[in-house]
């Protein structure tokens, strides 16, 4: 043993170096490099460099990290939020432990995700004077609005956390005011939710700002007499215009650019909007109040998400602002809008979205990651028993945040297209094209993973052997969808290969890279994962029992869950049925495609019916089966081919089909699901699960996926900025750096690989650093939030 | 003890069976079905590197099944386990061969890739080269004149059209007006008489022009496209211009393929500067005429931005 020992320090030895002094020196001429740096004069300078390093790769990499931290701080409020109310309404102790650890990691991350926002700040001042001087001019009042949303979001996250133990007591203070301002609380609080959903993540009404032509006349008289609201923009405009470093135009130009446009006011619904939400406030402070310290002290955290959502719609607004600038003179460019008709400007809604949902499903699995390495280094069962449980809710909740993000990403991406013809041609069909091949391996790899963990998990549930069988075919089914969904249109193609072909499109295959079949294959993914969950979800219950007689509250609540359904599909049938051709810039005889799609749409309807019929008569399996088929057939089978006839003919309906086709596969998934629960209710139990008695590979798929997360959102972020190639604020501020160009795709895995590992390695240490302030709840095998 | 160990056996064979079967599919079933779908002369099979991607996918997602199940994992590895463990009869003969001829394919495929060769290089090709370019600038917003004509156009055309009778060679001479008459004209008849006119003189141009590279059928099979290591467009093919913007395939037909900036590669097109051999009016004419010939519509935004 010590020979070998010995002979092994020898090999260590000799790669030793033999000069330290060389390796001193080295360091040295190491720290000397930013001394020169430092000594160099940039004052005045429109770009800089980072201590002689790349600036962009810096913002790049200090950006992403700041941009994944704030993912998770924004991302798990939501849903610590949700299982503290679940804990609230089953009194189960477990929802409520693990809502206080999630919120304790959320605490700890806080911190470090302030830090690199001021460092990103820092850097992009620094680095980009000229750039930041013309968004400063254009933003400047949000960065004030952000500075005290942060506050808000600083203050109620240290409330939320905090409090938890003295404000955990159920007990109600006040019950009359409590039964007076539940329902009016509750009806409340939906129509702000759907409201502020609506309005701040959906390009609906007045979500543009309004260019209003005026006359030099008119100009003349509100310049006369300056108020407030629309005539604001021409006083901001002429601000902008003196503060705007890189504002293309210059004194006159700008003046005439007044006289001849303005912005319009903001449209009063979000006057509305506002009024609601303190009404809002007011009302749920009084009954959280009334209803004792844990309601309080759940809508301590609503109002933490409130804070959490309103920075990121912030944040939101600068990145977009800059692909796709709004509040702008149409021929000068120079800014003549609001910071309003800056904020709202035609990308930030389609981002919002897509940003919510990735942080939720960015927060699930980081929260399931954190799981797994603490089960696989559980001392106890009890340990195992918890973060098993963990790891699982962590991966529904990442599930959830991923089943409606493709539609998300494909919302985007048509409006990106929309705003600008040549940011959507880069995007789908040139330079970045193939960034979208990798993303389709990491999707599959988050998908096939989050399915993995949910086969591997039925290890530890009784009676789910019965399934196994059925896991082959959705296993078959995700294969064969990813195999299209990694189809590129076009491919490198050896002579021979081109030869035979007959150029460079397989004449088969590449109907695979085209969009229709995108959609087509995204919507199997998700039923198939869908059923995963309905399998995973009954592996331990026996045959359901009768509707009719077993169901109980479920009589009502299946029916209205069948008018929601039947609600929305029958709502945009409607909608594409009545929708006029020359809307879309159509010929008028393009409206069979819409009138077919509404009719396959009240289809599905009549199989809604049916479905709930069977359920009432005791056959709600058939019913399911029936609906998820007709579904996957409608939706994936029929729209898929008719995809390419409405590519080709009518292209701008092919936005109107694929939200057809999401429709159709979530109203399936609601009436299923709540189907699902009714006849499955008081089923015999085959046996309990058996949490923590599980294999250590699904620990490992829960941390792949989570790696698999990070890397994805490296992936798109880079792709979303790099739309703007050569242009900092798309065509109007030119980026003449030495750095104008789109980093190659190497260079970007490259980079993206290194901002995985550096985010990996922080969130390692912050849980770490977290972990040394608590004792370990496990540490005598005691047992406080035994899910089982 | 026998039946257990013949059940262990089969999930092993079944999954190397099935695997095999995908194997052979892709490899030679699937180029004479495409060959069938696609109605061509020769058997059409996969591209090597979407080949190798499809059967790395079908591996990992052979695994990842037979993981997803402790029971099943082991019972796939058993064979394998004893055969190592010098037991399995045949069977874990058979193993050890294949334990020896493993590594060696392995080994022979590397030494294959990395052995110096003479071949042509592989292209790779991206499906639109990016309308950042710089010459490309000019040309975006632009909007083909002739699908929205202007009264002056449409006068210009009325009168040009009373000058020259452009039914002589017409095949359906009955369905146009001898002579037009604006007073009486429906605007919106004249200005379907227009756009017709306008494709008609546009397929006359791309006959011209066009033709010799992309094919009287737009197929991207004219004459001399065999000639060229990039082939021609196949216009056809729903995923190119019908995902283009009007503006863009302008863009495309005024500037060409020679000269584009790096940005554009690879992407060594030799179409050529139309813009230095049609006028404006023509080259918008040809596009028009191409996208009413395949029977597809140019992209159209979706939202008209202020």
């Amino acid at each position: 043993m010590n020979t070998g020992n010995s002979h092994i320090r020898h090999r260590c030895e000799s790669l030793r170096p033999h000069r330290p002094g060389i390796w001193v020196l080295a360091a040295m001429a190491l720290l000397l490099l930013p001394a020169l740096a430092f000594a160099e004069n940039t004052i005045g300078a429109e770009y800089r460099t980072f201590f002689g390093l790349n600036p962009r790769t810096t913002v790049w990499v200090i950006g992403e990290i700041h941009l994944l931290f704030a993912a998770f701080v924004l991302g798990v409020p939501i849903f610590a939020v949700v299982v503290e109310f679940v804990g609230l309404r089953t009194g189960e102790q477990k929802y409520d432990h693990l809502a206080h650890e999630c919120t304790a990691l959320l605490s700890a991350a806080f911190s470090t995700t302030a830090a690199l926002g001021g460092l990103l700040a820092f850097a992009v001042f620094g680095l980009y004077p000229s750039v930041m001087g013309h968004l400063t001019g254009v933003m400047h009042k949000s960065f004030y609005i952000y500075g005290l949303l942060f506050f808000g979001e600083a203050f109620t996250l240290y409330l939320y956390y905090y409090s938890w133990h003295r404000m955990a007591s159920t007990e109600t203070r006040h019950a009359g005011i409590r039964k007076l301002l539940g329902t009016p609380a509750t009806i409340l609080g939906i129509v702000i939710v759907a409201l502020f959903l609506y309005l701040f993540f959906f390009n609906g009404v007045g979500s543009h700002p309004k260019r209003i032509e005026v006359t030099n006349q008119d100009v003349a008289m509100t310049s006369a007499a300056p108020v407030d609201g629309a005539d604001a923009a021409a006083a901001e405009a002429a601000e902008t215009a003196e503060t705007a470093e890189a504002a293309p135009p210059a004194g006159d130009e700008t003046a005439e650019a007044v006289k001849e446009y303005r912005y319009g006011p903001v449209h009063p619904i979000y006057w509305w909007f506002g009024i609601g939400f303190v009404v809002f406030v007011i009302v749920y402070v009084l009954f959280a109040w009334a209803a004792g310290p844990k309601t309080m002290h759940i809508f301590l955290g609503v109002m933490l998400n409130f804070f959490g959502l309103a920075l990121l719609l912030v944040a939101n607004s600068w990145a977009t602002y800059m692909m796709s600038p709004s509040g702008l003179h149409p021929d000068t460019m120079a800014f003549i809008g609001s910071t309003w008709d800056a904020v709202s400007n035609y990308l930030w809604r389609p981002l919002n979205l897509h940003r919510l949902l990735g942080n939720i499903a960015f927060g699930g699995f980081v929260v399931g990651a954190y799981a797994a390495v603490k089960f696989l280094t559980a001392k106890n069962d009890a340990a195992r028993a918890h973060y098993d449980w963990m790891g699982y809710i962590g991966n529904f909740i990442g599930i959830c945040g991923m089943i409606p993000l493709p539609f998300a990403g494909y919302y985007l991406g048509r409006e990106v297209y929309s705003n600008s013809p040549i940011m959507g041609n880069d995007m789908m069909g040139g330079f970045f094209s193939w960034t979208f091949v990798l993303q389709a391996v990491l999707i599959g790899a988050l998908f096939i993973g989050a399915n993995y963990y949910l086969w591997a998990g039925m290890d530890r549930i009784p009676g789910s052997a019965r399934y196994r069988p059925y896991i082959k075919y959705i296993m078959a089914a995700l294969l064969l969808s990813f195999m299209v969904w990694v189809t590129p249109h076009n491919l490198p193609l050896t002579p021979s290969e081109q030869g035979i072909m007959g150029g460079q499109y397989h004449p088969v295959l590449k109907y695979l890279g085209l969009m229709p079949a995108k959609n087509a294959v995204v919507n199997f993914i998700l039923l198939s994962t869908f059923f995963s969950f309905m399998l995973y979800r009954r592996a331990n219950k026996s045959d359901a029992k009768p509707f009719s007689e077993n169901a109980g509250i479920g009589k009502i609540v299946v029916p209205v869950a069948l008018c929601v359904t039947l609600f929305l599909t029958g709502a945009y049938a409607w909608s594409i049925w009545q929708l006029d051709p020359a809307d879309l810039s159509l010929a008028p005889d393009r409206r069979v495609y819409f009138r077919f799609h509404a009719g396959m749409l009240a289809v599905h309807m009549v199989l809604q019916i049916l479905t709930v019929v069977l359920t009432f008569t005791n056959k709600g399996k058939a019913g399911q089966a029936i609906l998820i088929g007709a579904t996957a057939i409608i939706a994936t089978g029929i729209f898929g081919v008719s995809g390419f006839f409405v590519l080709e003919k009518a292209n701008a309906f092919l936005r109107n089909l694929a939200v057809c086709q999401v429709l159709l596969v979530l109203c399936c998934m609601i009436l299923t699901q709540t189907i699902d629960i009714f006849i499955f209710k008081g089923a015999k139990i085959v046996g309990q699960i058996r949490w923590g008695k599980v294999g250590i590979r699904p620990q490992y798929a829960l941390i792949s996926l989570c790696i698999s997360v990070v890397m994805l959102m490296g992936l798109m972020g880079y792709v979303r900025s790099g739309l703007r190639q050569n242009w900092h604020v798309f065509g109007v501020l030119k980026d003449t750096s030495p750095q104008a160009m789109s980093p190659v795709i190497q260079e970007m895995t490259i980079t993206v690989g290194f901002i995985t590992i550096v985010f990996l390695g922080l969130v390692a240490f912050v849980f770490w650093l977290r972990s040394l302030g608590e004792p370990d709840p496990f540490a005598d095998n005691n047992d406080p939030p035994n899910p089982t | 003890m026998t039946t257990t160990h013949s059940k262990r056996s089969r999930i092993f064979v079944n999954s190397l069976v099935l695997y095999v079967v995908a194997f052979l599919f892709l490899k030679f079933a699937f180029p004479p079905i495409a060959k069938a779908i696609a109605g061509t002369s020769v058997n059409l099979p996969i591209p090597g590197t979407l080949f190798l991607w499809y059967m790395i996918l079908i591996t990992a997602c052979f695994f990842v099944y037979l993981s997803s199940n402790e029971k099943d994992l082991a019972d796939f590895l058993a064979p394998v386990v004893e055969a190592i463990r010098g037991k399995g009869g045949i069977h874990g003969v058979i193993f050890k061969i294949a334990f020896v001829c493993l590594p060696l394919l392995v080994g022979y495929e590397i030494y294959d890739c990395f052995v110096p060769k003479v071949v042509v290089p592989s292209s790779t090709r991206q499906q639109h080269p990016g309308m950042s370019n710089p010459n490309a600038v000019p040309y975006v917003g632009l909007k083909n004149p002739f699908r929205d004509p202007t009264p002056e156009m449409l006068a210009a055309f009325v009168e040009k059209y009373n000058e020259e009778d452009p039914r002589e060679g017409e095949m359906d001479i009955d369905a146009m007006p001898p002579r037009l008459d604006t007073d009486s004209l429906d605007p919106s008849a004249l200005k379907e008489l227009f756009v017709n006119e306008t494709i008609v003189e546009g397929r006359q141009l791309y006959q011209k022009n066009c033709r010799a590279c992309h094919g009287t059928g737009h197929d991207g099979a004219g004459p001399v496209a065999k000639t060229f290591k990039l082939r021609p467009v196949a216009f056809t093919d729903p995923g190119t211009i019908a995902t283009l913007v009007e503006e863009a395939v302008f863009w495309r037909v005024s500037e060409g393929g020679i000269g584009l900036p790096d940005i554009a590669t690879p992407w060594d097109s030799p179409m050529p500067k139309w813009k230095d051999e049609l006028t404006e009016e023509d080259r918008w004419k040809i596009i028009m005429a191409i996208y009413s010939d395949i029977g597809m519509e140019p992209r159209v935004l979706e939202m008209k931005v202020d």
